[in-house]
């Protein structure tokens, strides 16, 4: 109950952040995933189980916001999901170079796999190596910020393997 | 039995891939469903991205109307609204006086009459992945529906393609998967702008033979039922050959999709809900 709880929040600090971002600064939308960083977080925080799950609901969540079609960033985020929480369980992620390279790599996955299923879909494929990098870099520094705030002041959020 | 035990989790994420791709293919069969679907996850997001929007306002709203020129700020903003408001109405009542001249004045004076609409705000915007998409703060308790136009000052923007009852999702004109009536005003040579997935379109159906240059405005035509005509699509940036004995007409819009923030929302009915949710 408690598992499920502090994922609805997560979620909801999400879709938060993504409106505010919107709001205060809409240039960093097309920098930042927000939901790929909930995704990471459990990745390396909790078990592969977990991760894939909350790929799952944050993709699906993310659907709602920036896709015409249900599932698209689900099925992404899902499969990203359990490659890096595969990492997770595999090695240590628990300093920051090993986050921040989780990070890059989930980022590049995420994006190889949505130029993939959108050329599958019959959609343009849009694969930008230059602004995928760039969105890997940044996901990576702003992901390690947001963890440390939020490892520093949720106790539940502390490595649990 | 202790196969699937053994590999929970490789089973659950074969179990969800899946079942994304059979939602996927679903949206795609049946159109209607995945509306509802989509209007229905927009509702239970909807508390969430509304008071987070209502938040940002709120300290927004302080900076401005306590901190930094109060008076001004709300004349301003009043004013803005305003002036949205005029530059439509005068976009209508240009391509009005372009059809009258046209038509010598035969046209009745009830083509010139602009529809109501609804002012909204944008919540959420994707202009960067494979879709083109917006999320606006205003549902179908303001009067919105699915198909309703959605336009700017500068011109088109998309169509609702999904609507709760305090939100609602905005498909732009750049969405590969959207389709606009149109017409080049010059020669009024008609065809379909279609979304590349890029933030440019590309009007379709149009023969080779067709009088379309470099330079050429292009306008919504009306034919649609969605968008009235007259509405700016944007500017023939190339023309070049395309298949068969059509012509490939590159258009950039006359909308910048990157500066979305406030929209007009162009209603086909009246609303079901009279109450205004005040954001």
């Amino acid at each position: 109950m408690k598992t499920a709880l502090r994922a609805v929040a997560a979620l909801a600090a999400a879709v938060a952040a993504t409106v505010m971002l919107q709001a205060i600064a809409p240039w960093a939308q097309d920098e930042v995933d927000v939901f790929l960083l909930v995704m990471v977080f459990y990745a390396v925080s909790g078990g592969r189980m977990q991760a894939v799950i909350m790929g799952a609901l944050a993709g699906l969540t993310q659907d709602v916001f920036a896709s015409q079609f249900l599932g698209f960033h689900a099925f992404t985020k899902t499969a990203v999901a359990y490659l890096v929480g595969g990492l997770g369980a595999r090695l240590m992620l628990g300093q920051a170079l090993p986050q921040f390279l989780a990070l890059a790599l989930a980022t590049i996955l995420d994006g190889v796999l949505m130029a993939v299923l959108a050329s599958m879909s019959g959609l343009p494929p849009r694969f930008q190596p230059g602004s995928m990098f760039k969105m890997a870099l940044v996901n990576g520094f702003v992901g390690l910020l947001v963890y440390g705030v939020v490892g520093r002041g949720l106790p539940w959020s502390r490595r649990r393997r | 039995m202790s196969f699937f035990s053994e590999n929970r989790t490789p089973v659950l994420v074969v179990f969800l891939l899946v079942a994304f791709l059979l939602l996927l293919s679903f949206q795609v069969r049946v159109p209607d469903a995945g509306v509802r679907l989509h209007s229905t996850l927009l509702a239970i997001c909807s508390p969430v991205a509304r008071s987070s929007a209502g938040v940002v306002d709120g300290f927004g709203s302080v900076w401005r109307n306590y901190l930094y020129l109060q008076d001004l700020s709300r004349e301003n903003r009043a004013l803005q609204r305003r002036l949205v408001h005029l530059q439509v109405e005068n976009q209508l009542l240009r391509e009005a006086d372009r059809e009258g001249e046209r038509l010598r004045g035969l046209l009745a004076l009830q083509d010139q009459v602009a529809r109501p609409t609804l002012a909204a705000r944008v919540i959420s915007l994707e202009v960067e992945g494979p879709f083109r998409v917006a999320v606006l703060n205003r549902g179908r308790g303001s009067g919105l529906r699915v198909n309703d136009g959605v336009i700017t000052p500068e011109g088109v923007v998309g169509r609702i393609t999904a609507a709760s009852g305090r939100m609602s999702k905005v498909q732009f004109i750049t969405d590969p998967s959207s389709g606009a009536a149109a017409v080049v005003v010059r020669t009024r040579v008609q065809g379909m702008v279609v979304g590349r997935g890029d933030n440019r379109v590309e009007m379709q159906y149009v023969s080779a033979l067709a009088d379309v240059e470099t330079g050429d405005v292009v306008t919504s035509s009306g034919l649609d039922g969605i968008y009235p005509g007259g509405f700016m699509v944007g500017t023939v940036t190339r023309v070049g050959d395309g298949e068969g004995l059509q012509k490939r007409i590159e258009i950039t819009t006359a909308v910048d999709f990157r500066t979305l923030e406030e929209v007009l929302v162009l209603l086909a009915g009246p609303p079901e809900d009279e109450h205004e949710d005040g954001s």
